[in-house]
């Protein structure tokens, strides 16, 4: 188990325990048997039930809190992001499904759901892209760009253009034929997600919502917590790097440590991540559901994880700019998160136009 | 005119024009490089510069833009993958000896171009502007050493390897696996791990054993300029230069680095076990330096800071590139991408945000363009701006150009007296303005093109983070002008250091236990 530099122990029975398993998870899936092969570790983590971490109990799911959900991604984010994302994005179809009030002919797949990995769009906001359209038959067309676990799902939650202009949520089955599963799309971070692009070319869907809109922002809003949970992750895990780092490495007759501007460093690292976790225990315990405030507060997480990045990059120097230190992919997954999951300039600009309107 | 207390200012008239010029030069240059180049450099500079540009614009469009986001995707899946082709078509164009000056082959065009070349490659892919500029960092290295029977050598080879379409780089091979941002400045050389030792024999050669990393162009290079210690305990007093063949015996080729960023630009590691080095191919030891009446140690400062006041101010243009490449990139993106609200690039806070790109990639340039100006003045570029030397090297004719040249290179006594004259005899505050306005240049810049790569990804959202956009690529590329060349850390302390600090007794480099 790794050393707690900057961990938190959560006002909450059981949240460490939690924390524990995840991590010991979590660095079992870097170092163990499992390989680099997304299937391998996906097929692990869901041995361990985080596929289904948020869905319906009475379904035959977990059930857990956001609480939950943010310990083991935080723990997940510090050794392999990709793996924290495709636990975020099975988390949040499953909220979605939670969130609606199917009826009863969805139950039954609702059950055959409760254990399965699911795809969700990689969007905070719905307007932020054009989506697949629904027929007058029921059948899906168009394409939806940036899927989580595209690639891996066979189940995907997402938003269709309903007949009536409105926006609706559906769920669709991935391995139909008329599905057409782009390749893993190259970005920046998040490399084994399964992020990528999928056609679709008239498959059937089942509407879960007409009132698709509100209900994705409800999510979005919900999972606030989990995306500052994954941006606190990746911010630990590069202070206690760089700390080690600079305690072992020598540089001008001496550790690093000996000097000043990477002490100077180090405290702002230590700084930016406190005022994460602070951030992530208050919208966690806040006694209304997470609104606008916590999406604002994820806005802010993700300024701070990036700036944490780039300096645990900076103090790791040419050895935390090579592909083959975690660090490096750190900086990369934190701007990916902050740009599809936690918020962009635009984003700003919809988040002030909630809060004006609430 | 009157003065608040009665008393008159001096008029221009009544100013003293006989006023020392060499001082009336400096302190111009330390207010601003940029002012006191106005006078100081030879008028067709700027031609050369424009000219450079126009090649530069040139070269972009039909060789790098075409292939950039393809390099760079065949290095993130086979890090082993060496751009052969990209550096032929770059000698084709005539590329590795353009600035050469044409005492030794090369076409002569003046190094402040060469700054506004690597500018504009950079804007469209600076893994390929350091593939450029690094070759003129391992030139730079061996022109300040002024060696020049040996430069005669390595850059003839250069001249004739471009004429036979057999391109001949130069790297610098400095940095070790221990000691990265401490190799270029003495005070903390002497307690820095170095590992990499020069034997020299009875002879003058010498035998190097050990291990230099992060060498970029490495595997690509016939030169490595190697940086080297004859005694380990004491690497600041006894620093070596050596010219050593990439086929010389005892030199070989171990890891490339995986880098996350400028991966058209491969880093390697040089292994070098009993190497055996002739003594002509040594540029500089402490042989060499006895009778310049000035330390071997402060020589040594002297050729470094030389050399990364030229190199850091080449991160800077090459930060300049980045940061204007990432405003281009954006401002297309937003003048396509439309909105629920309307086009991205008619939103207020968007053109606001653009207008912060573009002021940082102007700010950018102006930093890096007073550390060149100001080498041009005081630094490794002076002799090149010295017009009677300029317009020989531009109009002479070449027979008797090359006459003279003949002459020139292999005479000891040409060779003592360039090196007396710019290494023994350079003025320590020429000194503190060239390595400051280069740290200066490399700091800022390289933070300008971080913040404008993530204003980028900002404005372009999750279309940003596409490989095939080409944004999210200069966010990988900018965070390493933060690290080569001195991390901005060590740059910052040598900024206060040389421009900064009120006097020279408040003492640099201090570790929490000394301070």
């Amino acid at each position: 188990m790794s050393t707690r530099v900057g961990h938190v122990t959560w006002p909450a029975d059981g949240l460490d325990a939690w924390w524990d398993v995840a991590d010991h998870v979590a660095h079992d899936l870097a170092k163990g048997p499992h390989g680099s092969e997304p299937q391998a570790w996906l097929d692990y983590m869901h041995g361990v039930g985080w596929a289904s971490l948020c869905a319906e109990s009475t379904a035959g799911g977990h059930g857990q809190p956001m609480s939950v959900l943010c310990r083991v991604i935080e723990a997940l984010s510090a050794v392999n992001a990709s793996a924290a994302a495709a636990v975020y994005a099975s988390a949040a179809a499953h909220l979605a499904l939670r969130a609606c009030a199917l009826p009863d002919g969805l139950k039954a797949t609702l059950r055959d759901l409760a254990g399965e990995w699911l795809a969700w769009p990689a969007f905070h906001d719905i307007d932020e892209q054009l989506w697949p359209t629904m027929d007058a038959q029921g059948y899906l067309r168009g394409q939806v760009d940036m899927l989580l676990m595209g690639q891996h799902a066979h189940w995907a939650v997402l938003p269709a253009q309903g007949r009536d202009q409105g926006l609706q949520l559906v769920l669709v089955d991935l391995r139909h034929p008329a599905v057409i599963r782009g390749p893993a799309i190259r970005t920046l971070g998040l490399p084994a997600c399964g992020l990528n692009d999928i056609e679709f070319g008239g498959v059937p869907g089942e509407v879960l919502t007409t009132q698709g809109t509100a209900l994705f922002r409800q999510v979005s809003a919900q999972l606030a917590p989990a995306v500052m949970a994954m941006q606190c992750g990746l911010s630990r895990a590069s202070l206690q790097d760089a700390q080690q780092h600079a305690a072992s490495r020598q540089q001008g007759g001496g550790v690093l440590l000996g000097w000043g501007e990477v002490r100077r460093l180090l405290s702002l690292m230590h700084e930016r991540l406190g005022v994460m976790q602070g951030l992530l225990l208050a919208a966690l315990t806040a006694p209304d559901a997470p609104g606008v405030s916590a999406s604002y507060s994820a806005l802010h997480a993700g300024e701070l994880a990036c700036a944490q990045t780039v300096d645990g990059v900076q103090l790791l120097g040419g050895a935390g700019y090579v592909r083959e230190s975690m660090q490096a992919q750190r900086l990369c997954d934190a701007r990916q998160v902050k740009g599809l999951l936690g918020g962009v300039a635009w984003r700003r600009q919809g988040l002030f136009k909630q809060a004006l309107s609430a | 005119m009157t003065h608040p207390d009665g008393a008159y200012l001096p008029s221009i008239k009544d100013r003293n024009p006989t006023a020392d010029a060499e001082r009336l030069r400096h302190s111009v240059a330390d207010w601003s490089a940029a002012l006191a180049a106005v006078s100081d450099l030879p008028s067709a500079v700027r031609q050369d510069v424009v000219d450079a540009l126009e090649l530069a614009k040139r070269f972009n469009a039909e060789v790098v833009r075409p292939q950039a986001l393809s390099l760079d995707r065949i290095a993130q899946d086979d890090p082993h993958q060496l751009p052969h082709e990209l550096v032929r078509q770059a000698g084709e164009w005539g590329l590795f000896t353009l600035w050469l000056p044409t005492l030794f082959g090369g076409k002569g065009w003046n190094f402040l171009s060469l700054y506004a070349f690597l500018e504009e490659v950079s804007s469209a892919c600076v893994g390929v502007a350091n593939v450029i500029g690094v070759h003129y960092m391992g030139m730079a290295t061996l022109s300040a050493s002024w060696n020049l029977r040996l430069a005669h050598e390595v850059f003839g080879e250069v001249s004739a390897g471009e004429r036979r379409g057999e391109p001949c780089l130069i790297s610098l091979a400095l940095n070790e696996p221990l000691a990265g941002s401490d190799v270029t400045e003495t005070l903390l050389l002497e307690r820095a791990q170095v590992f990499t030792q020069a034997e020299v024999q009875a002879d003058g050669s010498v035998v190097l054993n050990g291990r230099k990393t992060f060498i970029s162009n490495g595997h690509l290079s016939t030169w490595h300029m190697v940086v080297a210690y004859e005694d380990l305990a004491r690497p600041a007093d006894t620093m070596v230069i050596l010219a050593v063949r990439a086929d010389t015996p005892g030199l070989r080729m171990g890891r490339l680095e995986n880098k996350l960023g400028q991966t058209a630009c491969v880093a390697s590691e040089l292994i070098f076990e009993h190497c055996h080095v002739p003594a002509s191919h040594v540029a500089l030891d402490r042989r060499l330096t006895q009778g310049l009446q000035r330390p071997h140690r402060d020589i040594a400062q002297t050729l470094l800071d030389y050399i990364v006041s030229c190199t850091r101010a080449g991160v800077g243009a090459f930060a300049a590139g980045t940061a204007r490449g990432s405003f281009e990139a954006a401002r297309d993106y937003a003048a396509r991408k439309v909105l629920p609200s309307g086009r991205l690039i008619e939103q207020q806070w968007a053109q606001t945000m653009l207008a912060d790109m573009g002021q940082n990639a102007t700010l950018a340039r102006q930093a890096y363009l007073e550390s060149a100006l100001a080498n041009g003045m005081g630094g490794l570029f002076r002799m090149m701006f010295f017009r009677p030397l300029y317009w020989a090297d531009q109009l002479a004719p070449m027979r008797l150009w090359r006459m003279a040249a003949r002459w020139i290179l292999r005479s000891p006594d040409a060779a003592r007296w360039f090196q007396q004259r710019f290494l023994a005899a350079q003025p320590r505050e020429w000194q503190n303005l060239i390595s400051g306005l280069a740290s200066l240049a490399k700091v800022a810049g390289s933070d300008l093109a971080m913040a404008n790569a993530g204003l980028a990804l900002d404005l372009c959202g999750p279309d940003g983070l596409r490989h095939e956009l080409g944004i999210e690529k200069r966010l990988r590329d900018a965070k390493l002008l933060q690290i080569y060349e001195g991390t901005n850390q060590i740059n910052r302390v040598n900024l206060f250091k040389c421009r900064l600090r009120p006097d020279d007794t408040v003492r640099v480099y201090m570790r929490e236990e000394e301070a």
